[in-house]
């Protein structure tokens, strides 16, 4: 039953990792009670920056899409006893300000996601930072009127490779720019010599003569 | 209507930094357009520029609209953007002939020597020239429309936003090219004959016929990405591929077909030769540098001339009404501060002036000028001072310079770290009751502003940082002052005062000593002085003699006072990072050295031992090389002050990051502070803050941004600078060589703090839950 259990979450994990919405991959896809689940994250979750969760629920049997339940994040660390207090569904500025502002941060257990901070206003969604890399679990509580429903996947979570990468738009801009300017200067300075050549040619005295 | 409808359409997102970009963009077309369809209305109608607009209109539907938000659950919706991508946006944009407005649009200046070059370079003229024939522009876009249509590549963007977002790119800039041959925007030349283009559109139009076939007809699903996402609107993944396949197909066709009759019907007709005069289009022409008749300073934008905004400015009451809320403001703060709660985050003695205050300034500093020093609130008593008539002496020549307030500046920043100044709010509240009453004494003995010329730090930090703000006081006619005899703004008249920091309008050179306070505006009986617009760092490069400064090469006390900024600009925000305040904490956790001096020698070789010994040393170190007969004291004046741009950009860098993370800590604490005051009628505070609209990538990539703006003018400024000083090119970059290696360091430094977690210390976070 736990091999199962450990082979569901792996499947659960990287088997339907295709498709895109709202800038993430379908993480989970589920038919929990009277819904439809679909749990969006990014393609790769990196840790010490805000991710965005988000959760679509629908009509189990119609398909629509369901804009009045109360969603929940309870995100699991393995290995470990249940770590949820150390993470909070914050905006997405905390992520840079986590260190050394911990302790003033009022942190809920679990995290109650709306459908307000995502682009695509059908999901549920919340930014949340992951203080450390490993196989998070993420269980998502869905519960509307009397009727309630769970799903459960994997999240794993790695140390990003290095802020610089994603960065280098901006960085490259200085050396663009200086290649620019000394193409510019160089041009200029060509633009001068070949005006200079002319009008020594037109002051000449054989032309002169003319 | 119903939420699901609701939901859907209010799913926007424009990427700040392509709204910005889209923004100057319309702006430099408008302004453009405007003087283009003065000149030839005939070229230029009002139905080119409704083009432009209406084509980044669809170009903004396309990539922040609900269609985006769902690009990734229907493909139908996904094709719209295609569609608006390929077939509507870029066609209208040509519609509109950007080309001429948009480098008429310019700054002249920037055109002729910026772009001019490489717009008449034939290099670059044949690559264009190539680029915009036919079979390329054709090539290119099928290429590209049948190379992103494959599954694999499809499947593949739709699981990377980098690669989506390239897609849309090549799709967009394929299609630009494509339609150029079709709408030969103005002053192109068309390289096909007429007849050849409406069969250059059939063309294409059978490609897109054929793979909207293969989508329309297929009977199963072509990308797998859309079987795994949830279904919306009672749609399956076939009938939504169907409907894909038709929105390209039908709308497409008509698209092409649409403009191929019309050429067609052009061809065809015999006025044909009237109407199509491209063929012996005019070439394009780089503008003059100069237009043919000089621009006076007056055709300048001038903001006392705006509206309301010049009004309001000009009025006395207007200088009152600013000055009046500030210190109402700063009152406020003064009570917090001292009766509050002592947490700063909460108090307003910790929020309003290490949050906003710090952080607007510099963003005024940076999009207008010095308006801090027009609306500072400590003048009030400082007129309250002067009415009591105690001196009117003359502020003594030993302390004429700014020596006195750069060792006020050293001392302030010391004690921001040493006595953690943003943490306390009753610090905080007495340091600004001290601001008021030196204010006050000061001015009551001494005549004119000796406190804002030689002694307020915060107006140094002004003065110093708007050498880069593109407004300033100036003449508006040149011509006028020449013949002005009486010379009222220096020395003011019956009914105003003339500048009190003794700057004489025609002789004064940039923002340095200019507090804004207009009472040269209001004294010239000519109303020839204005607040004109002028070209940031430009006062960097010149070194006229200025009005009460003399010139700036040789004022070493400027050239310190800017120096000590920007390495304090640099040092406050490493200051305030993890690694260094650990680092600068492990002797003091040791107990070998007491805090006092060990703060103390921080400073003093942050601020001043390492930017006389690295400015210094490189500035010498090019000289030698270089071998220039300028005198050292003269380049290392000019080259600190040529870093005052990227000491600003770090400040602006720093401040602003305090600012767009905590900005929603105002009101709350508004509430908190007058609920301590027992005024009760705003209510409880709420710490519940709105997580700002942008991700900490934004953030850090406005900084970076931010810095690589002012790392560019400083170098460009230092450029100028080692060509005015060396004949000719080489000695002119081995004197720059090593002071431009300093700056770059400066630079990555900068970069390296920005990258660092950087705690707030004491202030609001923006996601404090209740």
């Amino acid at each position: 039953m736990k091999r199962l259990g450990l082979f569901f979450l792996v499947a659960v994990a990287f088997v339907p990792r295709l498709a895109q919405a709202d800038g993430g991959i379908v993480r989970a896809r589920e038919t929990r009670g009277p819904f439809l689940i679909t749990i969006f994250t990014p393609s790769e979750v990196f840790t010490a920056a805000p991710v965005e969760i988000g959760v679509m629920v629908q009509d189990r049997e119609t398909k629509q899409v369901v804009l009045d339940a109360l969603v929940k994040l309870n995100l699991i660390q393995p290995n470990e006893s249940k770590k949820q207090g150390e993470i909070g569904g914050r905006g997405p500025m905390t992520g840079h300000t986590m260190r050394g502002d911990s302790k003033t941060m009022h942190q809920p257990s679990i995290i109650r996601v709306t459908r307000g901070q995502g682009t695509n206003k059908l999901l549920y969604s919340t930014n949340v930072v992951f203080p450390a890399a490993g196989d998070w679990s993420l269980r998502v509580s869905v519960r509307r009127d009397h009727d309630e429903a769970t799903v459960d996947c994997a999240l794993p979570v790695v140390i990003p490779t290095g802020r610089l990468v994603d960065l280098w738009p901006y960085l490259a801009v200085i050396p663009v720019a200086i290649a620019l300017f000394a193409i510019n200067q160089w041009l200029r300075r060509r633009s001068a010599n070949t005006i200079a050549i002319q009008s020594a040619q037109m002051s000449s005295p054989a032309i002169a003569t003319l | 209507m119903s939420p699901t409808a609701q939901a859907v359409l209010t799913s926007w997102s424009l990427d700040p930094k392509l709204a910005f970009g889209l923004i100057v963009l319309v702006l430099v077309y408008l302004r453009g357009w405007r003087v283009l369809h003065r000149v030839i209305s005939v070229r230029f109608p009002v139905w080119r520029l409704v083009a432009f607009l209406g084509g980044l209109a669809a170009l903004c539907i396309a990539i922040a609209s609900p269609l985006d938000a769902f690009s990734g659950l229907l493909l139908s919706a996904h094709m719209v953007q295609h569609f608006l991508l390929m077939f509507v946006a870029p066609p209208l944009i040509l519609l509109g002939a950007p080309l001429l407005p948009l480098l008429r649009g310019l700054p002249r200046g920037f055109v002729h020597d910026g772009l001019g070059p490489f717009l008449t370079w034939s290099v670059l003229r044949r690559f264009g020239n190539a680029l915009t024939h036919p079979a390329v522009c054709g090539l290119a876009m099928v290429v590209s429309l049948c190379g992103w249509h494959l599954p694999a590549a499809f499947d593949l963007a739709l699981r990377s936003p980098g690669l989506h977002k390239l897609e849309h790119a090549c799709f967009f800039g394929t299609s630009l090219l494509f339609w150029w041959p079709v709408v030969r925007p103005f002053p192109s030349r068309p390289h096909w004959p007429l007849w050849a283009i409406p069969l250059y559109l059939l063309a294409a139009d059978v490609v897109n016929t054929v793979l909207c076939a293969i989508l329309t007809f297929s009977d199963r699903p072509l990308y797998s990405a859309y079987e795994t996402v949830p279904r919306l609107f009672g749609t399956t993944v076939l009938s939504d591929q169907v409907a894909a396949g038709v929105i390209m197909w039908i709308p497409g066709s008509v698209i092409f077909l649409v403009p191929a009759t019309i050429l067609a019907i052009q061809y065809l007709s015999p006025a044909r030769a009237l109407l199509s005069p491209v063929r012996s289009g005019i070439p394009f022409v780089v503008p003059s540098r100069r237009p043919a008749v000089p621009l006076a300073a007056s055709r300048r934008f001038d903001l006392l001339t705006a509206p309301i905004l010049g009004r309001f400015f000009r009025a006395r009451l207007g200088r009152r009404a600013m000055q009046a809320v500030l210190l109402l403001i700063a009152l406020g703060v003064i009570a917090d501060g001292l009766f509050g709660s002592q947490v700063s985050g909460t108090n307003l003695a910790g929020v309003f002036p290490w949050i906003y205050w710090r952080g607007l300034t510099v963003v005024v500093l940076l999009v207008a000028g010095n308006f801090f020093c027009m609306a500072c609130p400590f003048m009030l008593p400082r007129e309250l001072g002067r009415r009591l008539g105690l001196g009117g002496r003359a502020w003594p020549r030993a302390l004429r310079s700014k020596w006195l307030a750069i060792a006020l500046l050293a001392l302030f920043f010391w004690a921001y770290e040493t006595f953690d100044l943003w943490n306390r709010p009753a610090l905080t509240a007495w340091l600004i009751i001290g601001y008021f009453f030196a204010a006050f004494v000061l001015d009551a003995f001494f005549r004119g502003a000796s406190f804002c010329k030689y002694v307020c730090p915060i107006g140094q930090f002004q003065f110093v940082s708007s050498l880069v703000s593109p407004l300033e006081v100036k003449a508006r006619e040149p011509a006028v002052c020449a013949n002005c005899k009486t010379h009222d703004c220096l020395r003011g008249n019956d009914q105003n005062r003339g500048c009190e920091t003794d700057l004489y309008i025609p002789r004064k050179a940039g923002n340095l000593d200019c507090t804004f306070c207009l009472d040269c505006v209001r004294a010239c009986p000519h109303d020839n002085i204005g607040l004109l617009v002028t070209t940031p760092g430009a006062d960097l490069i010149r070194d006229p003699v200025r009005s009460s400064l003399g010139r700036l090469s040789r004022r070493v006390d400027i050239a310190a006072l800017a120096l000590m900024l920007v390495f304090a600009a640099f040092a406050g925000a490493a200051a305030m990072v993890d690694p260094v305040a650990e680092w600068k904490n492990q002797p003091l956790q040791w107990g070998a050295i007491p805090a006092l001096p060990f703060t103390i020698f921080f400073f003093f070789t942050a601020l001043l031992l390492l930017p006389v010994i690295v400015i210094g040393g490189t500035t010498l170190l090019g000289r030698v090389a270089s071998r220039v007969t300028t005198p050292a004291r003269e380049l290392l004046c000019r080259f600190s002050l040529a870093l005052v741009p990227l000491g600003t950009a770090m400040w602006a860098g720093h401040f602003l990051f305090h600012l767009l993370t905590s900005y929603g800590a105002a009101w709350p604490a508004l509430e908190q502070g007058a609920d301590h005051l027992s005024i009760h009628s705003l209510g409880d505070s709420s710490w519940i803050i709105l997580s700002p609209g942008f991700s900490a990538t934004t953030l850090l990539g406005l900084q970076i941004l931010l810095l690589d703006a002012g790392l560019l003018l400083s170098l460009y400024v230092g450029w100028r600078i080692a060509r005015r000083c060396a004949l000719h090119a080489r000695p002119a970059l081995a004197l720059l060589a090593p002071w431009a290696g300093a700056a770059l360091a400066l630079y990555a430094t900068g970069i390296w703090i920005f990258l660092q977690p950087m705690p707030m210390r004491g202030m609001v976070m923006t996601a404090m839950l209740r």
